[in-house]
């Protein structure tokens, strides 16, 4: 197993090209944007997400608020190896419960939370995190910037600020991009950072495909003193990241690529593995 | 006669005091007992706010770590807001969450349609996971909180407003409050009591009376063995029409060729918009206990 995020971040995309083009289905803007914040908080040592962590009961939680994404919650959590029965090739296969959005059963209890209805994961991961307040366990929820819209995550919002949940870190996947378009000729969000700040969130803001970068700012994270304010991490991100001619656009949220797009990525995807390799 | 939010919330209490682990969330919705929970349990009785749905994503997420969770909640927005919560989070994850619904039916009537909760034992009755009560005395209150304690998952507690008739053979399921000839009256609730204060003019008419306390799941083979014994049975409640338990109760009979007759009574298909007192509205919607009597005839 590497140690290297960035090869971590280009294997784990292209071993998920390689089953899209089979499946040709999944939401892999989403999965995309958003495989890069997942890879960091597995690998920051100051979480508990080691597989020991995982079979002894006391890991820190992740809950995937956006659930579309799920493919890069189940990729990442092969790749670290967390449990097996997360295998991609798996995915969406009739004897196994690793579907388009997290769902819970005995065997997938990693993934904490069920979610796919946007704007419910915020509230879920508020309760976790009042049940440990007191303990020393983490709650990590990440929401998308689309699901911003439903009125349910400013209801948590409020909550969170009011009780000072600070063992709770609320990442934003700000990749601009909603199934229809641009956030900001839909309903306009920003300027988010000032919005949070307004509801007295510590806010900070980052490259979501930045590895030092995250680092730094899930180190911040874990030096939250009692009574500070909760944390907002807005990561920006491009959705589609590292799909050839595909980055960037609204369509790859469900769209799947054609036949020369995945080869293309997959060629650039190798020849950057090949650089890393270099460097080494 | 016993209040019967106070009877629920001294179990609720009871219960709390033995579990250490178990927190009350109220979607700013005092009462009597409620003030006396809060005194004894500040740090696990959380007032959420007008917030629906973050009150049942945070249950579900204390659930999650293994707490027994209580909301409590105004009956008419808890089920439609936070609708998708409950089917998903609570249902779904089969949470072990009790939300415990106030003024169900007509019992909010001066405050108008907004506040009436004609389709909710429907709406919970379709989910997998979800157990529903409806008690209607002290033991039944007890029995139902005591039932969600003891068993997984989530429930919803309707929890009527005003001082209830005892019941001395009360269960948790199903009761054969009275026995009668031919014909007999199944209810839950609120309208148990109501037939309760014409018990004389019941036995007079022979007619029998079964209140259901848990209507899911339904204790079916114990309610069938009971309609054996009846020609007619009339299932009562101020439910819309198509949302009465009595649909499924006429799917149950026909499904066991049972030669049971059964009438629907219920409230009209329409968003009542007069004023008045729950009994007035009922006299004018002929839910009132004369005009269903009139209605049964020997």
């Amino acid at each position: 197993m590497h140690t290297n995020p960035d090869y971590i971040s280009l294997f784990l995309k292209k071993e998920v090209l390689k089953l899209i083009r089979k499946t040709k289905k999944g939401h892999l803007g989403g999965t995309f944007s958003v495989l890069d914040i997942l890879i960091a908080l597995f690998k920051f040592k100051k979480l508990k997400l080691s597989k020991r962590d995982f079979k002894r009961g006391v890991n820190d939680k992740i809950i995937l608020s956006k659930g579309h994404s799920a493919l890069a919650f189940y990729s990442v959590l092969e790749y670290f190896k967390i449990s097996n029965y997360y295998r991609i090739n798996d995915y969406n296969k009739p004897h196994k419960s690793l579907l388009e959005h997290p769902t819970l059963t005995k065997n997938t209890k990693e993934l904490s939370v069920e979610t796919g209805s946007l704007g419910q994961g915020l509230s879920i991961a508020s309760g976790l995190s009042l049940s440990n307040i007191k303990t020393n366990k983490k709650i990590v929820c990440i929401l998308g910037d689309g699901e911003l819209y439903e009125g349910s995550v400013w209801e948590s919002l409020l909550f969170i600020s009011h009780h000072k949940l600070n063992n709770l870190l609320i990442i934003i996947d700000r990749n601009k991009l909603i199934t229809l378009g641009n956030t900001e000729n839909v309903n306009k969000l920003e300027n988010l950072r000032k919005k949070f700040s307004s509801f007295n969130f510590d806010v900070k803001v980052c490259d979501g495909h930045n590895f030092r970068s995250l680092n730094k700012n899930l180190n911040e994270f874990s030096k939250k003193k009692k009574n500070s304010k909760p944390m907002i991490l807005i990561c920006k991100t491009t959705k589609g990241k590292g799909i050839f001619s595909w980055e960037g656009k609204n369509t790859i949220h469900h769209g799947i690529p054609s036949e020369y797009e995945f080869n293309k990525s997959i060629q650039i995807i190798e020849s950057k593995i090949k650089k890393l390799r270099k460097k080494r | 006669m016993t209040d019967l939010r106070d009877s629920i919330f001294n179990y609720i209490i009871k219960s709390m005091e033995k579990n250490k682990d178990s927190y009350f969330l109220s979607i700013d919705q005092g009462s009597f007992g409620y003030e006396i929970l809060k005194k004894k349990f500040p740090q696990r009785c959380i007032n959420i706010g007008i917030a629906e749905q973050n009150a049942i994503g945070i249950a579900s997420g204390l659930a999650l770590e293994n707490k027994i969770v209580f909301v409590y909640a105004i009956s008419s927005f808890i089920y439609s807001r936070a609708y998708e919560q409950i089917k998903l989070n609570l249902c779904s994850m089969n949470l072990k969450v009790c939300i415990i619904s106030s003024g169900p039916g007509y019992c909010y009537a001066p405050d108008g349609p907004t506040h009436y909760s004609l389709d909710d034992i429907n709406v919970f009755n379709s989910l997998p996971n979800m157990k529903v009560y409806s008690p209607y005395d002290d033991k039944t209150c007890k029995q139902a909180i005591s039932d969600f304690v003891n068993s997984k998952g989530p429930a919803y507690i309707r929890t009527d407003k005003g001082t209830f008739y005892q019941h001395s053979n009360s269960v948790l399921d199903v009761t054969h409050i009275l026995k009668g000839k031919k014909n007999l009256i199944i209810t839950h609730g609120y309208f148990v009591n109501l037939f309760a204060q014409k018990f004389d003019l019941l036995k007079q008419k022979k007619i029998g009376l079964v209140a259901i306390n848990k209507l899911k799941p339904l204790n079916d083979s114990k309610l069938i063995n009971i309609l054996k014994k009846y020609k007619n049975c009339y299932f009562i409640d101020d439910s819309w029409p198509n949302a009465s338990f009595g649909l499924y109760l006429t799917s149950l009979i026909h499904q066991r060729n049972l030669k049971t007759n059964i009438k629907i009574i219920s409230s009209k298909e329409e968003f009542y918009k007069l004023g008045g007192k729950r009994d007035e509205i009922f006299e004018k919607l002929n839910l009132d206990t004369r005009s269903i009597l009139s209605k049964i005839k020997n």
